[in-house]
């Protein structure tokens, strides 16, 4: 079978257009830059998505194209991880950071028969595991805490110092040194165990308490910050009957001082419009000469606020609506749906694409680029009645416009819409963009992207035209890592593709890892990592490790 | 619950929460909508309809993985490939969409589907149609109530036939289990699982298949009870399906984390009759069909198996899951085989080989010949070794799976959810790819393809298909031969007695029949046991073989023990007085009679003085609950109940309100924390069914009074409610009121409740006649 789809024969036209113009601009360069001005080694990889940009772009390194877990080949270690992993992994100031669940019980008073949401430290060299942050699952059970997800956030780290947050609703600051260092530091320092696999708490704030947030199945957002302003997304959810927001009033985004965890700003916009879950992670950048956090809202818009806030409170810079006005949610077949993938900031343009909770089964999806300089309502449409067409209607939850009462849709002078890809041919499955939970990697102009249904897109990123996707026969979570000249990707069937960062297709290899990867591969000091659901790699061209079964 | 009245007895009139159609040719949707679902009068008036051939009947489907319960096909002359642009496309009917397999027997094929979606009538339909034509011959409608499912989820499981009766028998996706006549679509009896038994009914929608064995239909469901059922476990439970009466109960670990859909499926093991079946603790259990007496354990799993096993001619079980394996805490999933053939608890060590993290979660594996053919939640079929679990080939069918695969005719028929419809060859090498087909219509595929006189029958969540000829001359192949369980050791000796029946809720003063049933060690019966001794705690006589309640004051609960020579068995009954009823709780207990009420609730010393119930914000997976306090088939009454919030969440001051409310006839009111007033139906569904929701101010730290009426009128169920401080006069007014003209006509009434947010005392709840 023929996997493999060449979008259209634009793509000539397009890349000559694209040549003429000046050099590409280099996100490289602008991460490696960011991640120097950080308390960690120059060729870590701090947080998710690499730099607040969130593209997963770096530098070039000499990472192979061959290994094999089985054997070894490449392998420098590798280490268990529980049953099921969705953290992906941070490395850092020589140690790396994973959430995943207690199948392994790592810490001598959980035994792996106990269920919680583990962050595990392990040294980078060798894999040996240091500490372990150990979190008990929620009473409430699943609405808030989902049984044997484990930690599916991934930590900051600047310094000896992380932030990340809990499968509990709760933001934590932990010691990178654990009590390794023969310290407990604090404001926190009543740890009930100080024993060296256990963390070592500096501070923690309980979302659920503090703010009056009931998070829905699992709090999955990656925080980042600039400066002391650390950006946080609750995860505020529906309650049980998935009609419901209990808890409407509480917070969606949330600014916090990282040093203290006192908090600076909160905002509740997308409200009681939050159609599943909160759980996009946030995106930093300086665009317009402005300092903008986005956020992608459980109601399927994307947010920009001044990172600072305005007098204590937080300033809306810009909002801007992913979906169609007329599409609907609903369980089955819904069009309308949220933002899961991270924002990522390209050349001061920001890209997102939407998507749902892969348990709902596939969908349509839609992926945009978007000026983030325009201030306001900034979506492509705007919705109105044919009695009063001149006055918005305000957003509502399951369909903002309901054409059989009278509204239309009219387009919006003050859109953002730089392009919207929805694939080159919505009626072939296989030139459709479909939902994704996935977030986009950007290099040389050329923006990758996977769906939920397992296809990867190849679009450019100025012009939103697609030059291929491929289809990867499995559904993938996860999202494409560049490397030099490289794209990584894992998916559900355990294959790592990597393909050649081109607007020709070119699939260089595809190697299984032993069990399904929802992870993203990650690339430190010339190593990838990859977790796949139940064990992290470290993959160096030369090493050997003995392998495993 | 005259259904209890003797063996004989079924309902004389269709149960209220039910309508039956005729077929659609003769009375169309807008006739059936003017009627405002009051079709009972209609019903006994129905003529019925026929199907057309006089001949003999195909070969019946009555189980959704066919005659020999593993997923074969015996007939000849299936289709080699079909398109669903028109090739070998028999028909396509989206009325029937479905998320479960369709049955057949007697030439009628049933399916459970979603009765007028996106309308406010919406609910839950059995149809029963013509395979040949899609020909509709009757349906048969009820609500859901009181649910977290999504209609999305209706029909879950399919329904299976008796052919010996010539019933259907279904669970509904709200716990309702109904046994239906064949040919009519008639309700001839049925047991509202929720308010019962307090079976789980959830978002996630996973219910449990019902299977027939002999004169049983044993369905299970996770329930959160009464009494020694009170902490939540899946249940297992076998009804005579002649009467509904319930004969055994099996229970699994409690506080499961998952409820499942594992479909039992029967096999002689060591020489005796076996039911094996996946568990919502994580075990697959095989027990004695006839008593629900334990054969052996295989711990899967700490989480729920949903798959549903294959058991071989020789006694070889096959089964798999997809979530966290019991036996290393670091895989996820996994496919395995072992020897059923014996006693006790299976070890790993006797497993005959184990594939770790093949995701086998959902889609029942297949055995043709010495091969397995299996496909984990992604869509990657393993064909295997059957006997070593050796790989001999894999093949990707897509992304998600949800369905088992079919095999007839020499070819395996294998439909991904996302719709990709294969159809495959065994070869030497692995499978050959026959056919291929693309549903373009938005479909998902939840349910299996059956196959049924020579066509096959795909089930989407858009429509059903039926696929092949139209007129075909496949004929059926030889069933294999079955296998007969042994007497077993000392046949005629009784080596386990049964209070038949186990449970029962009734009436004061009403009877039931009544007998000490004795079997074998393999689980024959030997008929009634004569000289059991019987002792009966708690009131009531056994008379001519009918137990006859006694006249209570109270609610009260009996138990009923047999005992011969070293046998004991232990049956429950509780006993309802007439109304009114009145509960103080100064006895500083929750009544043992409740539903789903004492593991949710702990009596409590109140702060003011005297007895009541408090709901505490740390039960695990308990804060947010149902509870019901009488029969079912109970109508126009009004119950009230005095509510507190402490404003307390374990032990510190919270602002927020909990919610806090009660049940009439299937209607729930809820004073809800974010400070508005709801009477609702299908929790869900408010806005698309049926809810009334006003805004209402109230506070913690203070006493209210709730009451809330149920009457039935003329164009349905009339709810009203009326909410007041306690030391404040009662209003004279009703503060909301609504009519629902897709009506409930019978219902338990009880408490719902949620302390998430902020734990409440409830106290003095009464129900009188209206």
């Amino acid at each position: 079978m023929n996997r493999f789809y060449k979008l259209t024969a634009l793509s000539l036209l397009i890349s000559a257009a694209a040549a003429s113009q000046s050099l590409a601009f280099d996100p490289v360069a602008e991460a490696a830059k960011h991640i120097a001005s950080m308390g960690v080694g120059k060729k870590d990889w701090p947080q998710w998505g690499g730099s607040p940009s969130r593209n997963n772009t770096v530098q070039d390194a000499d990472i192979p194209i061959e290994w094999d877990v089985k054997s070894g080949q490449n392998v420098v270690w590798s280490a268990p991880l529980g049953s099921e992993t969705y953290g992906n992994p941070v490395v850092a100031n020589g140690k790396v950071f994973v959430g995943t669940n207690n199948g392994n019980g790592y810490v001598s008073r959980y035994p792996n028969t106990k269920d919680l949401g583990a962050l595990v430290c392990f040294d980078e060299k060798d894999g040996k595991f240091l500490w372990q942050h150990s979190n008990e699952k929620l009473p409430t059970g699943r609405v808030h805490d989902w049984p044997d997800q484990g930690v599916c956030a991934a930590p900051v780290v600047d310094g000896d110092r992380l932030w990340y947050i809990t499968n509990r609703g709760e933001v934590v600051c932990l010691d990178t040194e654990g009590f390794h260092d023969g310290q407990n530091d604090g404001p926190f320092t009543t740890e009930a165990y100080e024993n060296l696999d256990e963390a070592d708490v500096v501070w923690s704030f309980n979302m659920m308490s503090q703010l009056g947030v009931s998070q829905h199945n699992m709090c999955s957002c990656s925080v980042t910050y600039s400066g002391d302003l650390l950006f946080v997304s609750t995860g505020n959810g529906v309650d049980e009957g998935h009609i419901t927001l209990p808890k409407a009033e509480a917070p969606s985004f949330v600014c916090m001082n990282r040093q203290t965890g006192e908090v600076l700003w909160t905002d509740n916009s997308p409200g009681a419009n939050v159609l599943h879950g909160q759980w996009s992670s946030p995106a930093y950048g300086t665009l317009g000469g402005v300092n903008q956090v986005i956020f992608g809202g459980g109601d399927g818009w994307l947010y920009s606020f001044l990172a600072e806030g305005e007098n204590g409170e937080a300033k809306m810079l810009w909002k801007f609506d992913c979906n169609p006005k007329g599409s609907f949610y609903a369980l089955n077949r819904a069009t309308r749906n949220h933002i899961i993938a991270t924002p990522v900031i390209y050349d001061g343009l920001v890209y997102v694409g939407v998507g749902e909770d892969p348990e709902h089964g596939e969908g349509a999806g839609h992926l945009w680029c978007i000026d983030p300089t325009k201030r306001g309502d900034v979506s492509p449409t705007q919705v109105f009645h044919v009695d009063d067409p001149k006055t918005p209607i305000p957003h509502r939850r399951l369909q903002a416009m309901i054409e059989k009462d009278g509204e239309l849709e009219r387009d919006n002078p003050n859109s953002a819409a730089i392009w919207h890809y929805v694939g080159n041919d919505p009626e072939e499955f296989e030139q459709t963009m479909h939902r994704t939970c996935g977030t986009v990697a950007i290099k040389d102009d050329l923006l990758f992207v996977a769906d939920f249904s397992g296809l990867l897109h190849c679009v450019d990123a100025k012009t939103g035209k697609g030059y291929w996707t491929y289809d990867m026969f499995a559904a993938s979570w996860a999202s494409p890592l560049i490397v030099g000249n490289k794209i990584y990707i894992g998916d559900e069937d355990g294959d790592i593709g990597i393909f050649e960062v081109s607007k020709e297709f070119n699939l260089i290899a595809e190697i299984n890892m032993g069990s399904a990867v929802y992870t993203t591969p990650v690339v430190a000091n010339d190593t990838l990592f990859i977790a796949n659901r139940n064990r992290l790699f470290a993959i160096r061209q030369g090493a050997q490790s003995e392998g495993i079964e | 619950m005259s259904v209890w009245l003797g063996k004989s007895a079924e309902y004389d009139s269709q149960p209220a929460s039910s309508i039956t159609t005729p077929p659609a040719r003769r009375v169309r949707r807008s006739a059936i909508s003017a009627a405002s679902g009051w079709l009972r009068a209609m019903v006994a008036t129905l003529s019925l309809a026929t199907v057309a051939s006089a001949a003999e009947p195909p070969r019946d489907w009555s189980h959704w993985r066919g005659p020999t319960l593993d997923g074969h096909a015996h007939m000849s002359d299936l289709p080699t490939s079909w398109s669903p642009k028109g090739e070998n496309l028999v028909w396509r009917i989206e009325d029937f969409a479905a998320r479960s397999s369709p049955v057949a027997m007697n030439g009628r094929m049933y399916a459970i589907c979603r009765a007028f979606p996106e309308t406010t009538r919406e609910g839950e339909k059995t149809v029963c149609f013509d395979p040949k034509t899609g020909e509709l011959i009757w349906e048969n409608i009820h609500n859901v109530f009181l649910s977290d499912v999504p209609a999305e989820r209706v029909g879950w499981s399919s329904p299976v036939c008796d052919s010996e009766t010539d019933r259907v028998y279904k669970l509904s996706v709200g716990c309702l289990l109904q046994c239906l006549d064949g040919e009519t679509g008639k309700v001839v009896w049925e047991h509202s699982l929720l308010e019962e038994q307090g079976m789980l009914s959830t978002y996630g929608g996973r219910t449990n298949f019902p299977v027939i064995f002999e004169d049983l239909v044993i369905v299970s469901g996770v329930h959160t009870g009464w009494a020694e059922t009170a902490l939540p476990a899946q249940r297992v439970m076998a009804y005579d399906k002649r009467d509904g009466r319930l004969i055994w109960t099996y229970s699994t670990r409690p506080r499961p984390e998952d409820t499942t859909y594992s479909t039992p499926v029967f096999a002689v093991l060591n020489g005796q009759d076996a039911m094996v079946f996946g568990g919502a603790d994580g075990s697959i259990y095989a027990v004695q069909p006839r008593t629900g007496k334990l054969i052996w354990e295989y711990k899967a799993s700490p989480r729920g198996v949903s798959t549903t096993p294959l058991v071989d001619e020789n006694g070889i079980v096959y089964c798999g899951h997809s979530e966290q394996d019991w036996a290393d805490r670091t895989v996820l999933g996994g496919l395995f085989a072992f020897d059923g053939n014996v006693t006790g608890e299976i070890t790993e060590d006797q497993l005959l080989w184990k594939i770790p993290a093949f995701g086998a979660g959902r889609s029942a594996p297949l055995k043709i010949g010495d091969r397995l053919y299996a496909v984990d939640n992604s869509g990657l079929m393993l064909i295997l070794e059957a006997a070593t679990g050796k790989e001999i080939a894999k093949q990707k069918l897509g992304r998600i799976m949800f369905a088992s695969l079919l095999y007839g005719d020499g070819k395996i028929y294998a439909a991904e959810s996302t719709g990709r419809f294969y159809i495959l060859e065994p070869t030497d090498k692995g499978v050959k790819v026959l056919s291929q087909a693309r549903l373009n219509d938005g479909s998902e595929v939840f349910g299996s393809p059956i196959a049924y006189d020579g066509r096959i029958y795909l089930p989407t969540n858009v429509a059903m298909y039926c696929i092949g000829a139209a007129e075909n001359d496949s004929q059926p192949t030889p069933l294999p031969a079955r296998k007969v369980a042994a007497p077993g050791p000392n046949p005629e000796q009784v080596a386990h007695i049964q209070v038949a029946p186990a449970e029962w809720m009734a009436w004061a003063g009403q009877k039931t029949d009544f007998a000490v049933l004795g079997f074998n060690a393999h689980g024959h019966s030997l008929g009634e046991v004569e000289d059991a001794q019987i002792e009966i705690k708690g009131g009531g006589e056994i008379i001519d073989h009918q137990f006859v309640t006694p006249m209570v004051n109270g609610p009260q609960a009996i138990y009923v023990t047999a005992k011969k020579g070293e046998l004991e068995s232990v049956a429950r009954f509780r006993v309802i007085p007439s109304l009114p009823w009145s509960f103080d709780f100064e006895d500083g207990k929750v009544p043992v009679t409740w539903t789903g009420a004492a593991y949710r609730h702990q009596p409590k010393d109140l702060e003011d003085g005297g007895k009541g119930l408090v709901k505490i914000s740390t039960i695990p997976k308990g804060t947010r609950s149902q509870s019901w306090i009488g029969p079912t088939d109970m109508s126009n009454y009004t119950i009230q109940a005095d509510f507190f919030a402490t404003g307390t969440k374990a032990g510190k001051p919270v602002a927020d309100l909990p919610n806090v409310g009660l049940i009439a006839q299937r209607y729930a009111i809820e004073l809800q924390g974010s400070k508005q007033l709801q009477i609702r139906s299908w929790t869900p569904r408010l806005e698309q069914r049926f809810a009334k929701t006003m805004p209402f101010e109230w506070k913690p730290k203070t006493w209210y009074t709730v009451k809330f009426q149920s009457e039935n009128v003329a164009d349905g169920v009339t709810l009203r409610a009326k909410v007041w401080p306690r030391d404040t006069a009662e209003p004279k007014d009703w503060v909301i009121e609504a009519t629902d003209t897709t009506p409930d006509l019978k219902g338990a009434p009880g408490l719902v409740g949620n302390s998430t947010d902020s734990e409440f005392y409830i106290d003095n709840v009464q129900v009188h006649a209206n």
